[in-house]
């Protein structure tokens, strides 16, 4: 249904207030898009330029990202926190480098932790975890396949939030959890068949490995990431 | 969002992972029969066995034929990020090993092309080549072949690297401090020599690891470039450190 709005006021203005208190009560989640430019201008019985500029001073201001392609998203206070510190590791240095790159997710799922993961979160064996599967390409080339998994006991919203726009580091600080502290295992390891084809190798080619837990400021692991680089486009580098 | 089981092969993967942390097993130590590891588990033969070869790749695990599964030794671990630059010898020692280095060549001779671009010095500029084949428990682990400086390190052939670490002689001897440089880590495929010198097969894959150090000044001591066998040898980072030692492995 339409909305009506005052007459005496540019709309622009009304609309981006409104998107703005939406945002303040919690309507659209921090890392969720809002709704399309032409649903809000059928819903406030305007043009799609009158929507753009509500949203444009809201993304100047920081409180909404446009993402090409994909939509507008709400940001969050704490989305800054995350590159506070300075996290330099092995799977970081690599992103650093990547001009072009974007991220094609595969699989996301909830499934129990198992023994392996309830250790790893301290959490019960039943409890759930998040498993995402994302293939990160550079200028069309598959380079990485990265798994996490993800406890939601941590993080009980985080399946609205598009992964494929948000870094996940920047997805926990935005749920109060900032990454303070990483440990990263570097290894070599043969891809079986199904992982090679991915990454457009051979099945037996060797890759680097990484193993990564990212912890918050109280040492609470947020994440185990595994990811498989292929060793023939360059590998980690670290300047000091 | 739907609730999904643990896939088979990740199930499998992460039992035998868990298996091995909550009993405490240590390098050497036997697992289970496959049978019994299944049976315990509740997954199939096809699926234990795709998970033993993945963890046997990543060096967890080791297979020998006819006896069984066993946890693979563990291996010198190589840190970057805890702050200090640490040599082989001192990762190695670290970890409750023994380095030792046997030297392959050593001398003086002119920087090519290659080797003055990455330093910055001249072509034909004279550098200190030593080729060093460096052990762990005696056992070959890396192929390293280090260009000095002879401009920082004058009359660094008169040392003899069998008995000395070339990071001591240059922190120690010539007082510098590595305070700049590079480091970089990739995959490499052994050639004929380095698979004679290493104990491995030609195009078999390893870790090829190459740098610049240079001092508090700037100025370029040394080019190295290494082949490391990855059984042998291994790279933790430690981001935001401090992180708790215990976290530290998984």
């Amino acid at each position: 249904m339409m909305e009506n709005l005052d007459t005496d006021k540019p709309k622009y203005i009304q609309i981006r207030e409104i998107i703005r208190d939406e945002i303040e009560d919690g309507l659209y989640e921090p890392g969720s898009a809002i709704p399309s430019e032409n649903d809000l201008a059928e819903r406030f019985g305007t043009t799609r330029l009158t929507v753009r500029n509500a949203i444009d001073a809201l993304v100047a201001g920081g409180l909404l990202r446009r993402v090409q392609g994909k939509g507008v998203y709400v940001m969050s206070e704490r989305l800054g926190e995350a590159d506070a510190l300075e996290l330099v590791g092995f799977r970081e240095s690599v992103r650093e480098k990547n001009a072009v790159p974007s991220v094609k997710v595969l699989s996301k799922a909830r499934r129990p932790a198992g023994g392996f993961f309830s250790h790893l979160f301290e959490i019960g064996e039943n409890d759930d975890i998040l498993a995402i599967k994302r293939v990160n390409y550079v200028d069309d080339v598959p380079l990485m396949i990265e798994r996490t998994f993800i406890p939601i006991s941590l993080f009980p919203k985080i399946e609205s939030v598009d992964v494929g726009v948000f870094s996940l580091y920047q997805v926990y600080g935005m749920f109060g959890h900032t990454v303070a502290s990483a440990v990263e295992h570097l290894d070599m390891v043969e891809l079986g068949t199904r992982d090679a084809h991915l990454l457009g190798i051979e099945e037996g080619s060797a890759v680097i490995s990484y193993e990564c837990v990212s912890y918050d400021e109280d040492g609470t692991a947020l994440e185990f990431a595994s990811s498989y680089r292929r060793g023939d486009l360059g590998g980690y580098s670290v300047t000091y | 969002m739907v609730r999904g089981k643990i896939p088979p092969a990740d199930a499998a993967v992460e039992n035998i992972r868990n298996y091995i942390n909550v009993n405490g097993l240590s390098e050497g130590e036997k697992l289970p029969s496959e049978r019994d590891m299944c049976e315990m588990w509740g997954i199939s033969r096809s699926a234990l066995r795709s998970a033993i070869r993945h963890l046997t790749t990543m060096h967890v695990l080791e297979s020998r034929q006819g006896s069984g599964t066993y946890v693979a030794p563990a291996r010198p671990i190589s840190y970057s990020g805890v702050g200090k630059v640490m040599g082989f010898s001192d990762n190695v020692r670290s970890s409750g090993h023994t380095p030792s280095s046997l030297v392959v060549s050593q001398g003086t001779c002119d920087a090519d092309a290659h080797v003055a671009k990455k330093m910055g010095i001249d072509v034909d500029h004279a550098v200190f080549k030593l080729v060093r084949l460096r052990r762990v428990d005696g056992l070959p682990c890396m192929l390293e072949t280090s260009m000095v400086n002879t401009d920082i390190c004058p009359g660094i052939g008169s040392h003899d690297f069998s008995r000395e670490s070339l990071f001591d002689v240059i922190r120690d001897g010539y007082c510098l401090d590595i305070a700049h440089g590079w480091d970089s880590l990739s995959i490499s495929r052994l050639d004929e020599w380095e698979a004679d010198l290493l104990g491995g097969k030609p195009g078999t894959s390893v870790f090829f690891q190459q740098g610049v150090s240079r001092d508090s000044d700037g100025r370029c001591i040394e080019y190295y470039k290494s082949v490391i066998r990855p059984d042998r040898y291994t790279f933790v980072s430690l981001c935001g450190w401090p992180v708790d030692s215990r976290k530290a492995l998984w």
